[in-house]
């Protein structure tokens, strides 16, 4: 295993060196955001829910607003269809906490397997994720209970472990290569007992809501036609928040957006299962009209059907839909009564 | 000094007695939920005494019970209801009534005397059932931990100035002296260089995320079809192919500044006299927007120029509704 120490202030200096943009919380909470951290600029020290903004991550490689074509008809009638350049100049996000890192694991399973989607793939083969160790959980995190943990590495391709003045540096992927040469040169490699010992301080229990997720997703689809679904869902106002702050939620709309009667673009936006059109159809039938089924969705999709199919859950256990939700639906609670856990 | 559970208390008996008698088939008020302080809206029905136990009134009773009604209209259609409400809520669903969107002679209305609201979040969740909540005239404590008014996260309520609320059972007395409508942070806003509130205004517009939330939490903003991005559209199996081709497309799904600011000026100007500034918007609000800085601006005009009072009485006339030739112009100016 690839382990480094170096002092804090080197991780600045070499991504200073290598003039990639870097993305960082800033800020916590409705007034945080993930922004670029420009030449110079400070690097958060270390994470929780006090560095963690209301948006996720998942903005920079899958925006809420992407141009795919732009179209125009010239004055004899020929049309000139322009594709999109998804590509971006080379992004590290730094220092997200393990919830927002395994987002990226998650999204990748669902943009790149099989058929991978061609923007997302162009912004992501110019995209890397420094993780870092998480030291403080707000009273909605659960992580430890959806198979993640303060300290685990999934989605990261480096991981930090703030110590002192120093960060334990830990290599995952190649896809940094070019920092972690920069890093590595003359640093001192950490022993495994030593790099124990240092993430075992990152190793506390998130205790907010005691399940196993993967049990659970044993018995969630026996809570298919549960009347407490209503129950569940009688207050949804049937917004947004919960999908869109969501670090793993991909959905989206495709819609034609005519500038004059000759020129115009099709953009893909943000869109949500939570949205009673979402699932509407031209006929006008809707197989989700009632906000029941659509919550039902919710909670299914992020603990049942993504785990069959990928193998890992879909929620990360950020536990931002469940801290911002308007009107205090909780999808761990929900999750849990509906398989029958509580 | 208000004691919340006692209040709380009162409240369970009035609606226990409501249900019981058969003064109402449903009860829509707060209830604890696990996560404590917070409540949620709930609807509770003869025989639910686990939930009438759970009733709960307190300054975290943030969100509106109007809203649930709104949501739930459909399967609520001719029942009769009992509603607790604060007084902000007391306002919205006078805006309802107004507008014949509801009925009073369906509701049996049991309105809780608001000091205050504040955010549940800023407590640690009390340990035990039995923690003292309370307000007085500076500020709202949760066992012992206490926030002044002022930090409460709530603006709105501080310039609150709303009390003639005539609910049909009341819980509460006033524990504080009700505010004036400020325009302080619309002064300040206004007070900028043209350039400069445009910028300020621009970055409230690029922050939007189009989530909806403020539009579907509002207790008053109650369109099937939103003219802005329908959530829901009504159509029927019946409605003619070229009828839905033609839908009009008012703004389009593009999130970035221009389309954004179409949404968020078109919901405060259709908003004017029909905000009752509860402030939930604002508050739900996932990233941030000072939502308040838009809305207030229809709301002063209104109250300004016009002096009229959104929702103040279930029997006065809508404000876009309502026309005099003496009506002063969007200047102030007489005829």
């Amino acid at each position: 295993m690839s382990v480094i120490r170096i002092p804090a202030a080197r991780m600045e200096k070499a991504l200073g060196e290598l003039g990639w943009r870097v993305m960082a919380p800033s800020g916590s909470g409705r007034r945080g955001k993930y922004i670029e951290v420009g030449a110079g600029g400070k690097l958060p020290l270390e994470c929780g829910d006090h560095t963690k903004p209301s948006a996720p991550p998942k903005g920079i490689v899958w925006p809420n607003n992407e141009v795919l074509l732009s179209y125009s008809l010239g004055l004899k009638g020929e049309i000139d269809v322009k594709g999109a350049d998804h590509s971006m100049g080379m992004t590290v996000l730094y220092g997200t906490p393990p919830c927002d890192s395994a987002s990226f694991r998650v999204l990748d399973a669902a943009l790149l397997k099989d058929m991978p989607e061609p923007g997302y793939a162009a912004k992501r083969e110019s995209f890397g994720v420094i993780g870092m160790a998480c030291s403080r959980q707000d009273r909605y995190c659960l992580c430890t209970s959806v198979g993640l943990s303060p300290h685990s590495t999934a989605g990261a391709d480096l991981m930090v472990y703030p110590d002192g003045d120093d960060l334990v540096v830990q290599k995952l992927t190649g896809r940094l290569d070019k920092l972690w040469a920069k890093l590595e040169h003359g640093a001192a490699r950490v022993p495994d007992d030593a790099f124990k010992a240092v993430a075992r301080k990152f190793d506390f229990k998130v205790e907010n809501f005691a399940f196993d997720a993967e049990k659970l997703a044993e018995t969630l689809r026996k809570g298919f036609d549960s009347p407490y679904l209503k129950e569940f869902s009688e207050r949804c106002v049937s917004c947004g928040i919960c999908t869109f702050l969501c670090p793993t939620c991909h959905c989206f709309d495709i819609a034609d957006s005519a500038a004059d009667e000759r020129n115009g673009r099709r953009v893909r936006t943000w869109d949500t299962c939570q949205f009673p059109e979402f699932t509407g159809e031209t006929s006008a039938h809707n197989p989700r009209r009632e906000r029941w089924a659509r919550q039902r969705q919710r909670v299914l999709h992020k603990f049942l059907y993504h785990f069959q199919n990928h193998g890992h859950m879909m929620c990360t256990g950020c536990g931002r839909c469940i801290r911002y939700c308007p009107v205090d639906i909780n999808i761990a609670e929900g999750a849990m009564k509906l398989g029958g856990m509580k | 000094m208000r004691d919340y559970n006692s209040e709380s208390a009162a409240l369970r008996r009035i609606c226990s007695d409501l249900l019981e008698k058969g003064a109402v088939q449903y009860i829509v008020a707060w209830t604890e939920g696990e996560d404590r302080p917070r409540v949620r809206e709930t609807l509770i029905e003869k025989g639910r005494a686990d939930l009438v136990s759970r009733i709960v009134w307190s300054p975290f009773c943030t969100t509106s019970t109007i809203t649930y009604l709104k949501k739930n209209k459909a399967a609520l259609a001719g029942k009769k209801l009992g509603v607790v409400v604060k007084d902000c809520d007391f306002q919205a669903l006078n805006v309802l009534l107004q507008e014949h969107f509801l009925k009073r002679e369906d509701l049996v209305i049991i309105g809780a005397r608001c000091d205050g609201l504040a955010d549940a979040e800023l407590f640690p969740r009390p340990k035990g059932a039995d923690v003292p909540v309370t307000s007085d005239a500076t500020g709202v404590g949760v066992g012992h931990a206490s926030i002044r008014w002022e930090d409460s996260g709530f603006t709105t309520c501080l310039t609150c100035s709303y009390e003639h609320m005539k609910p049909d059972h009341v819980i509460g007395e006033y524990g504080r002296k009700k505010g004036k409508p400020d325009w302080k942070h619309l002064t300040r806003v206004l007070a900028l260089p043209p350039g400069k509130r445009r910028e300020h205004y621009a970055a409230l517009f690029d922050a939007c995320i189009r989530c909806y939330a403020c539009r579907e939490v509002c207790p008053v903003c109650a369109c099937v079809e939103c003219a802005i991005d329908p959530g829901e559209r009504a159509i029927t199996p019946r409605t003619p192919p070229g009828e839905k081709a033609c839908a009009p497309q008012w703004a389009s799904h593009e999130r970035h500044v221009s389309e954004n600011a179409v949404y968020l000026t078109t919901r405060a100007m259709h908003m004017a006299g029909r905000c009752v500034r509860c402030g939930w918007c604002e508050r739900s609000c996932p990233v941030g927007i000072a939502l308040m800085d838009i809305l207030d601006l229809s709301n002063d005009a209104v109250g300004r120029i016009y002096h009229y009072e959104a929702g103040k009485d279930p029997a006065d006339v809508p404000f876009l509704v309502s026309y005099a030739e003496t009506d002063p112009d969007d200047k102030g100016a007489s005829h």
